[in-house]
């Protein structure tokens, strides 16, 4: 028997190379008068180049603008900390400034405004200082200075931030000096030490809270006991609208009509964060079912058939995106995040329907892609130690995905994707 | 594309329908239409469908001939369009392909010299008298060499329909071979069916 197959299927190949050099070179006479049509129905066509580089314009066009997006915002910010600093800065020379009357309007208002900001132990020397110029019992109450500033550097050496350490440290050393200085002066009794060092002491336990609050870090630090790390995990939903920018994309030689199809995705996400504005987050996105549907109508001499087709991709997705925070929250408040970043996708499947029914595989799809990614996240402090993020996201792939069909025709592929995202997230508690 | 071919004259051609020439677009039609009819031929049902197939493959041509890189040869490049185009056709006509397996059935070629005897018309109208399915496949695997695994992909039929309705074909055209035009060497078939083929 198998060897009745083996010659079954060598007389098989002889068939069939017989019929190949029979047919593969013949040829037959064109039929007449289909020239004159095909050149009508050219005559018709916008120029294909024209398009194209049309599309690759606007392509490269947003990619600027959302580089352009994101160096403006990394380039002009400042840290929170640091602008409270600078306006302390600017407070303080213009309070300490021997050129002012010590009663002057402007100096009160800038003691009253070091008074009422939070920001470092030096600001309690420096209010006691300003209420306190000539006091001589000022000498005798600068113990219960040292005691606060002491206080303070005990919470800097212990802080959780670093950078509150490294902004504590060198101003609490001022206000030491200063304090010396003020050990020296000479007295005014009508002020006492006592009732500016009152209203401090909310002050001084705000100064052994880190700084406000991101992604509700110290909200759910109040809530829960343990230490927070810089570092958070949550798990991750997405409802998705998605299309395939480029026609042909499902198949080359097609003209198709893309429409919008509803997709959905899941996964993990993690982050870092950089400081109090800004962190890093990535993940991998386990399933993004993404596509389009197409339709397509067949135009022949006999008929005309409106075709619809549907293409669904599934990719798994690592995002690594940059989230910015816009303005300053509130405690117990949600925060708003800018997000813009990179995503790239891996090809694991697609389907592709005609008519609702199953056709082949589509492989002509490349398997790599890359995208770009901007949205919108607000997050909303949870009990826990956690939060949750709703946003949304609008992706883009930025490399030209090319196509290399069956029929040897390459196109680009724009996979466009926009997306609601919900993430529940929690920190990690520090080591 | 290739700096290679860039002297050559199907290269000037190519590069003047890139730049939507008309006079160049009908050089190229004329220049490879015969071979290409010669495809749709194979492929369609009958001689206007070819016609249909033959003009939409030409605008596919030109529209995406800004796309041709000389990696392989043009003329390789303007059969895969129409081959593409010939099986969406299919696709489209054929939604409900026939996905049953059909049994492998051995074939005997008794007399090579015989098939010598017919004419490509003959061959011809053998192909274009088998059914769609059959006749895809055998096109896809006899004719442009592509394997069960690219045909399975192709028309969204496993690898073992595609096997099953190739074997089918060779069977149909095998005996539409010995019926047309090997009346005369009938005998000399036996003959060597008798003694094995040897």
């Amino acid at each position: 028997m198998e060897h009745n197959s083996g010659h079954s299927a060598n007389s098989g190949r002889k068939l069939d190379d017989f019929f190949r050099q029979h047919l593969d070179q013949h040829q037959a006479g064109a039929p007449e008068g289909l020239w004159s049509k095909l050149s009508e129905q050219l005559d018709q066509e916008p120029p294909m180049a024209s398009g194209q580089a049309l599309q690759s314009a606007l392509l490269w066009r947003n990619a600027l603008m959302f580089g352009l997006l994101i160096s403006a915002v990394v380039l002009n910010y400042r840290p929170t900390a640091m602008q409270g600093v600078e306006a302390f800065q600017g407070l303080e020379a213009l309070a300490w400034s021997p050129e002012a009357e010590s009663s002057s309007p402007v100096q009160e208002i800038a003691a009253v405004e070091l008074n009422q900001d939070s920001h470092s132990s030096y600001r309690v020397a420096a209010r006691a200082e300003s209420m306190t110029a000539s006091s001589a019992p000022a000498q005798a109450e600068a113990t219960l200075i040292m005691t606060a500033q002491t206080s303070i550097e005990s919470e800097v050496a212990v802080g959780t931030s670093s950078e509150i350490q490294a902004e504590h440290v060198p101003l609490a050393e001022q206000g030491q000096a200063r304090e010396e200085a003020l050990a020296d002066a000479p007295s005014d009794p009508s002020t006492t030490l006592h009732s500016a060092l009152a209203p401090q002491e909310h002050v001084l336990a705000a100064q052994s809270a880190p700084e406000q609050p991101l992604f509700s870090r110290d909200e759910a630090k109040s809530s829960g006991s343990a230490s927070l790390s810089r570092w958070y995990t949550g798990l991750q939903v997405s409802l998705q609208w998605t299309g395939l920018l480029s026609q042909g994309s499902q198949s080359a030689t097609e003209d198709m009509d893309p429409m919008l199809s509803l997709g959905q995705a899941f996964g993990v996400v993690g982050g870092f964060r950089l400081n109090e504005r800004m962190s890093l987050e990535s993940g991998l996105i386990i399933d993004s079912r993404q596509g389009s549907r197409y339709s397509s109508t067949v135009v022949a001499r006999k008929e005309e058939v409106d075709v619809t087709k549907s293409l669904a991709l599934h990719y798994t997705q690592v995002p690594l995106t940059l989230k910015v925070r816009a303005g300053v929250p509130q405690n117990h408040s949600v925060s708003w995040h800018y997000v813009g970043g990179v995503q790239y996708g891996m090809l694991r499947n697609s389907r592709l329907h005609i008519e609702n029914k199953p056709v082949s595989p589509e492989r002509n799809l490349r398997e790599h892609d890359l995208a770009l990614l901007l949205g919108m996240d607000a997050d909303i402090p949870l009990q826990n130690q956690m939060f949750l993020s709703l946003g949304w996201r609008a992706s883009m792939s930025a490399t030209s995905t090319r196509l290399n069909s069956v029929d040897g025709i390459e196109r680009d592929k724009h996979n466009a994707v926009l997306g609601f995202r919900a993430a529940l997230n929690g920190w990690l508690p520090a080591r | 594309m290739s700096n290679t071919h860039a002297s050559s004259p199907e290269q000037a051609l190519i590069q003047a329908c890139c730049r939507g020439e008309r006079a160049a677009q009908q050089g190229l039609y004329e220049r490879y239409a015969p071979r290409l009819f010669a495809i749709c031929l194979r492929y369609a049902d009958d001689y206007h469908q070819a016609e249909d197939l033959l003009q939409e493959g030409f605008l596919k041509v030109f529209r995406h001939i800004a796309n041709f890189r000389a990696e392989g040869s043009f003329e390789g490049w303007l059969r895969r369009i129409f081959v593409n185009t010939a099986i969406e056709h299919h696709r489209r006509r054929h939604h409900l392909y026939p996905l049953v397996d059909v049994a492998d059935t051995e074939i005997e070629l008794h007399d090579e010299g015989a098939l010598q005897q017919l004419a490509a018309s003959d061959l011809l109208d053998m192909v274009n008298s088998l059914s769609p399915g059959y006749r895809t496949v055998f096109n896809l695997y006899a004719i442009e060499g592509y394997n069960h695994k690219d045909i399975s992909e192709m028309l969204g039929i496993s690898e073992g329909t595609s096997k099953s309705q190739l074997a089918r074909a060779r069977v149909i055209l095998q005996r539409k071979v010995e019926s047309a035009g090997m009346r005369e060497r009938a005998g000399g078939f036996r003959e060597l069916k008798r003694t094995g083929g040897a």
